[in-house]
């Protein structure tokens, strides 16, 4: 090439040095933009979202995963949603007081979970609140397109009537969720409806359950396990606005590495979608709030939130618990225990968090009544981001 | 490429090894590579391919009608009996049959922005009261039907989040 041995080599290493500048920059940034999230997402269970986010890497296996996702996920409503006639709920519903009802595993277990959180939140989570949520115009039956008043109490506009007093205070006794009895005895399921029944207006009513609060946690509960066993540790698993199982992020604007940046809803709306930000990773995070089923009538707001010792929907007084989220429970005891901080008021849920929460991560919004929001969370400064410049903030 | 010289030294090389790896114009050719290189992963990584320019319409996921501003609305293939196009003066209604109950959309090509105009998802029709979408990422559901109007070309927000 003509030149001296010396310079030609340093010419070369120049143009070597050059040519691997450029490629290591584009390298560079093909690996910043190479991890691209993908999802599936149906609305066909729990009348919501449901969605599998991962990064993929190998397609036929994901559509096998997701095929398993969401065969669970109708196999949970169809033995607990009270859209399905047959299913174990309303058969319970359905069935006269003391009788005892054959129900499918999924039933059995999520019973069993109700129980125990039933039982952890001293009756503040309850699902036998279940007439209450259809006296109030919650049910599947009520928030349908087709709703007909078929039931003494049903009114016609469930939005600008209220339910007759007397029925509120005679279902009480229908709530007691204690005298529920579940068990397996030889291979079946079977759960025994408490001898309780009130009559009113010449019908004869007993205890309904409502899982809801519950359902969507115990299916991120059975599906997160079965994501990571094949092999996939990162992206999420959302049923709902309520149950979010997180795996780790390997997005490249993953904050401290590999965590979520996870929003939550403000509950009154603003300025921002999202009150705060939580940065999160391999946990379940549950969340409730009174905005997810409400009506307002003469400026008070009545929510699908029911206090099972006054059979009436929480913050009716427009002072209370408007939204509640903790992280590190199962996804099933965590959706209870979010809906049992409604029940508690603010004294019982900040006492509830101290003493049974502490090693979870929890946040709840007050309401004083007066439309003034106040933040009470255990997270630590660094772990989220509050977007509501106007909430004030206690350390739980 | 350079002639010898006498004492085996070239022009050229001599040239090129004076002013070494970081020349005044070798550090300018770096910066003018480097700035196009990191421009173009900024304009890919903002999908500036992928502005909005239209209305898409889902249900279950599946499109069952699209409309491009400055070209006009679609219908998709095995969905003509779910869902009817029709002038209404400047706008397009659509009504779109789901889950055995119906959305009616409204598209306005002059203000380049549609909404539900009606449904009888529930009897809170919360679809109804969202608000209308102009923006790229604007996004109406409707959950009972399990249908979607979305901006056309918008990508799915997958940042996870929870209550609401």
């Amino acid at each position: 090439m003509g030149y001296n041995t010396g310079n030609g080599v340093f010419v070369l290493k120049k143009k070597g040095f050059f040519l691997s500048f450029t490629l290591s920059l584009c390298m560079l940034l093909c690996g910043c933009s190479g991890s691209s999230l993908c999802a599936y997402s149906t609305y066909a269970y729990f009348d919501t979202l449901t969605r599998w986010a991962y990064f993929s890497r190998a397609a036929d296996k994901e559509r096998e995963i997701w095929a398993q996702i969401t065969a669970f996920a109708d196999s949970v409503e169809k033995s607990l949603s009270l859209a399905q006639p047959q299913s174990a709920v309303s058969r319970f519903n359905a069935a006269a007081a003391g009788d005892t009802v054959e129900i499918d595993k999924i039933a059995y277990d999520v019973l069993k979970l109700a129980q125990e959180a039933y039982a952890q939140t001293d009756g503040a989570y309850n699902p036998a609140v279940g007439i209450y949520i259809d006296l109030w115009g919650f049910s599947p039956r009520c928030t349908s397109a087709n709703y007909r008043p078929t039931l003494p109490y049903d009114r016609a506009d469930y939005t600008t009537q209220l339910p007759d007093e007397k029925y509120v205070e005679a279902f009480q006794p229908l709530t007691d969720f204690s005298a529920v009895r579940v068990w397996e005895e030889a291979g079946a399921y079977y759960v025994y409806k408490p001898d309780l029944a009130v009559e009113a207006e010449g019908e004869i009513f007993t205890m309904a359950l409502n899982l809801g609060g519950i359902a969507k946690g115990y299916c991120a509960d059975v599906c997160a396990p079965l994501v990571r066993a094949a092999g996939y540790d990162t992206g999420y698993l959302a049923f709902g606005t309520s149950s979010l199982a997180l795996f780790g992020n390997a997005l490249p604007d993953a904050v401290n590495g590999d965590l979520w940046s996870v929003g939550v809803r403000a509950p009154r709306g603003g300025e921002h979608a999202d009150y705060m930000d939580v940065y999160l990773k391999d946990t379940v995070l549950s969340s409730s709030g009174d905005s997810e089923l409400y009506y307002e009538w003469n400026g008070v707001r009545y929510c699908h939130i029911i206090d099972p010792q006054t059979g009436r929907p929480v913050n009716g007084a427009g002072e209370g618990i408007i939204c509640a989220t903790v992280g590190g429970l199962s996804g099933a005891i965590g959706d209870a225990v979010t809906t049992a901080l409604h029940v508690m008021g603010k004294d019982g849920a900040i006492a509830y968090a101290r003493e049974k929460l502490s090693d979870q991560s929890v946040s709840f919004v007050y309401d004083d009544g007066a439309g003034n929001l106040t933040l009470y969370t255990n997270l630590e400064e660094g772990a989220y981001k509050l977007w509501d410049e106007t909430m004030r903030t206690v350390k739980l | 490429m350079g002639r010898n010289h006498a004492d085996g030294e070239t022009v050229k090389g001599d040239a090129v090894k004076k002013g070494g790896y970081f020349s005044v114009w070798d550090i300018a050719v770096y910066l003018v590579l480097a700035t196009a290189i990191l421009g173009l992963f900024v304009w890919i990584s903002l999908g500036g391919r992928n502005k909005a320019a239209g209305i898409e319409i889902t249900v279950d996921g599946a499109t069952v009608y699209t409309y491009e501003y400055g070209k006009g609305g679609e219908i998709a293939r095995g969905q003509e009996e779910c869902v009817q196009e029709e002038r209404e003066g400047d706008c397009i209604a659509v009504t779109v049959c789901a889950q055995g109950g119906f959305n009616e959309i409204i598209i306005d090509p002059n203000e380049k922005k549609a909404y539900v105009r009606d449904a009888d998802c529930s009897y809170k029709k919360d679809c109804v009261h969202m608000t209308a979408i102009t923006a790229e990422n604007g996004i109406i559901v409707c959950v009972p039907h399990a249908l979607t109007v979305r901006a056309l070309g918008a990508k799915d927000d997958l940042k996870p989040s929870v209550g609401g």
